[in-house]
């Protein structure tokens, strides 16, 4: 049995194209290698013909005007802002397992750090006692830093 | 993870897969491995493994009591707690296994060797050893436990619940000395670097976060995010208002001609002739359903009918004046 | 008599002439070889400042291009959240291109990895998803720290009660104390009209704002006022309330005294000191550039 005629059994030709349960009689199936599992995948390149470009998702940063030049659109482009000092410093990706772990506490706050009445504490605090004004000692307190709503005790 | 992405979508995520299918493929995944190493079970989703030791309850070092399996009744110590199958390795649980050359350790003699098993978690209790007045080695098995106060813990370089035995909150259980020091490693920022402080709020004037860094932070094309609309779409949302065709303005000029509906009370005979109506209706009923319901009905109050009466006294009012 | 070559193909002539030949050897001492070259990278010349050396752990001294899981660093763990809430943006940011760059070469290894068939790269996806983790809570603290300034923006009665009481503790204060409320005056106009303390640290572009001009009549109408209380008898000239931009600009650029002179001068000639909305910007940016390169101008002289 030709393909094409079992086209005549459906009622479009894109109709038989989306059937891939379809069985020639022999029990061959007709579209796909499986009738299990799903089928309904992007292309890849292995598949499609000779003008099947996928593409990169990386292109379009301008385009070509009608002389045929390309004019570059500069806000499309990538920028990565690296810091500038990146081989002087002294921290690294990750912290020693022996450096005790900080301890937050928030309260009387409604939401722990996002909360706007420990911003505005903070920027008073500043304003009344200038910089550093929150420095406490981590040792001493037994690595906790408690958060205590002054305005709510 | 791999970072090859383009082959991801061909691979099964078993994860997600029903017990019965993962059981499928967990048995033809072992027909690759050694036998007497066969996994029992597909490995745990990511989102479902406990890694906080809260969550956990015990950490490396605590004592374990046995309650299924062939060392049912017996205490020993936790070694390892494995997320992806939530189950522990302990000391005394092991069993024979047979082990191909190539993988012997040295000195090895035999092929068999002592291997420990997993013992599921739920298959053991947290135990606690003590010593009574006679200097007796005693154990404690907690069936739950509860966390109270937090404490900073030295050996562990944080901080901490105290665990007690639930119903028995006298009885602490504390948490084991760890097993090692850990060491540095090169990516190991040191102490003082991790707690030197540079940064504090002082502005409430200027953006904490640069311009160009929020756009990276959030999306700013969300389809969730609270826009605008221009005066533009709101205009073409509600359309111009149309002109009014002839018939309409013949009906509307009509209508306002006619003086306003008036509701009048109803004289005192149509009220008698409706309430002989309704009487005589009412008392032809016989099933008892039915007039309990009506006497329900009855009693609730409809308010269109009290809109109304209302107009009517305001009429009556007007009226009067 | 032409020779028959088809067109289509090459001649052999020579290469089977050559064949023909008989091998003959020479003289042996007088043959020099050449070393042969071993096909290995360590005969590739790269240059020791090549940007793909990023790619490996010890950069341009690296020995091989897959670590095993011995030489991976497991004992280290991620940042928390309460050490990176301490960290200004720029830390956070040097901080997010270590971490990506220690991704990096996690990420060829096990790239390579797939390639050569080596299934080892447990070690090398545990660090990579304790660095993800550092990554996503950098992300946090900096939202963190955005959501609590975007949400204190709006406590605006806060905001009217603190500058009515700070004015009016500024006007009455003691002599001894005015040295510590001038400081705090300072940090008041920077944390809540973001003026810069130094004239040299203002962005032009972008500092002279509305904001600024608020804090600007501010902390004029704060001082004018001040003055007025210590000397009660000033002559009718000076008592007026100050009156736009122009008036109050030298309360800010030069110490009272020489402000309210220089007020004085400005309303005795009587010129108009009142600008339109549209000039107040562009007045403010023009003078104020005009100070800082007079003053940097005489420093240097």
């Amino acid at each position: 049995m030709k393909a094409s005629t079992n086209l005549l059994f459906q009622s479009t030709s894109a109709a038989s194209l989306r059937r891939p349960w379809q069985t020639f009689r022999d029990g061959q199936i007709w579209y796909g290698l499986t009738t299990r599992g799903s089928k309904r995948h992007p292309l890849t390149t292995k598949q499609g013909n000779k003008h099947y470009y996928k593409g990169t998702r990386s292109s379009g940063y301008g385009k070509l005007n009608k002389s045929g030049i390309y004019i570059m659109d500069w806000s499309k482009v990538r920028t990565y802002v690296v810091p500038p000092d990146l081989q002087n410093t002294e921290l690294k990706a990750l912290v020693s397992p022996n450096v005790p772990q900080i301890y937050q506490k928030y309260v009387g706050y409604s939401d722990g750090p996002k909360s706007a009445e420990l911003a505005w504490q903070n920027v008073v605090d500043f304003v009344e006692h200038g910089e550093n004004y929150d420095d406490r000692d981590l040792e001493k307190n037994d690595y906790l830093e408690e958060y205590i709503n002054p305005s709510k005790q | 993870m791999s970072w090859n992405t383009a082959r991801k979508r061909f691979q099964r995520n078993v994860e997600s897969y029903p017990k019965a299918l993962r059981d499928v493929y967990l048995a033809r995944a072992n027909r690759f491995t050694l036998p007497t190493f066969e996994s029992k079970e597909w490995p745990f989703p990511k989102n479902e493994r406990k890694t906080k030791t809260e969550e956990i309850g015990f950490v490396n070092g605590d004592l374990a009591y046995i309650t299924e399996g062939e060392k049912k009744g017996t205490v020993s110590t936790i070694f390892q707690y494995s997320p992806e199958t939530d189950s522990v390795l302990l000391a005394d649980v092991t069993s024979k296994k047979l082990l191909p050359k190539p993988y012997w350790v040295e000195n090895q003699t035999s092929h068999l060797v002592d291997y420990p098993d997993y013992v599921k978690k739920s298959h053991i209790k947290l135990a606690a050893k003590d010593r009574d007045e006679n200097g007796k080695v005693y154990y404690v098995v907690a069936d739950k436990v509860i966390y109270k106060e937090k404490y900073y813990d030295d050996r562990y370089k944080r901080w901490l619940p105290r665990r007690y035995v639930k119903g028995h909150e006298s009885i602490e259980i504390p948490w084991p000395n760890p097993p090692s020091e850990p060491k540095d490693d090169y990516l190991s920022t040191k102490e003082s670097t991790v707690f030197e402080k540079s940064y504090e709020l002082q502005s409430l004037a200027k953006p904490p976060v640069p311009a160009g860094v929020l756009a990276e932070l959030r999306n700013p094309y969300s389809r969730y995010k609270k826009r605008f609309l221009t005066e533009a779409d709101a205009r073409r949302i509600n359309g111009p208002e149309m002109p009014l065709t002839d018939e309409q303005k013949i009906y509307l000029a009509k209508k306002t001609a006619q003086p306003p509906k008036v509701h009048k009370r109803l004289s005192e005979d149509i009220q008698d002739f409706i309430g002989a109506r309704i009487a005589d209706h009412l008392n032809n009923i016989e099933n008892p359903a039915m007039l309990a319901h009506l006497d329900v009905l009855s009693k609730s109050k409809i308010p269109d009918f009290q809109k109304t009466m209302k107009q009517i006294e305001e009429h009556e009012a007007t009226q009067q004046q | 008599m032409l020779p028959s070559v088809g067109i289509r193909h090459f001649s052999r002539c020579a290469v089977r002439s050559a064949r023909l030949k008989p091998l003959r050897f020479t003289d042996l001492n007088k043959i020099n070889l050449n070393q042969p070259v071993v096909p290995t990278h360590k005969n590739f010349d790269v240059s020791p400042d090549h940007p793909l050396w990023a790619f490996f752990p010890n950069g341009n001294k690296a020995t091989s291009c897959f670590r095993d899981s011995s030489e991976i660093d497991t004992s280290s763990r991620p940042w928390a959240l309460p050490e990176l809430r301490r960290k200004s943006f720029e830390d956070l940011h040097k901080l997010w291109y270590l971490i990506l760059k220690e991704r990096n070469i996690l990420a060829r290894e096990v790239r390579l990895a797939e390639a050569i068939r080596e299934n080892n790269t447990q070690a090398h996806n545990e660090l990579d998803e304790k660095l993800a983790l550092t990554q996503k809570r950098i992300k946090q603290v900096l939202l963190e720290r955005q959501v609590a300034y975007e949400r204190a923006q709006l406590m605006t009665a806060e905001q009217e009660e603190y500058l009515r009481d700070f004015e009016e503790r500024y006007v009455n204060a003691e002599e001894s104390d005015i040295v510590s409320y001038n400081e705090k005056l300072i940090r008041l106009q920077y944390a809540f009209f973001g003026i810069e303390p130094q004239l040299d640290d203002f962005d032009m572009e972008t500092d002279i704002n509305v904001n600024f001009i608020e804090g600007l009549t501010y902390i004029a109408n704060l001082k004018h006022k001040r003055y007025l209380k210590l000397h009660p008898q000033t002559e009718e000239v000076l008592s007026t309330p100050l009156d736009g931009v122009v008036e109050a600009l030298p309360f800010l650029l030069n110490d009272t005294n020489e402000a309210i002179q220089e007020l004085k001068s400005l309303r005795e000639r009587g010129t108009e000191t009142k600008l339109d909305k549209i000039d107040v910007i562009p007045f403010l940016k023009r003078t104020i550039s005009q100070v800082i390169a007079e003053r940097n101008g005489t420093e240097a002289v």
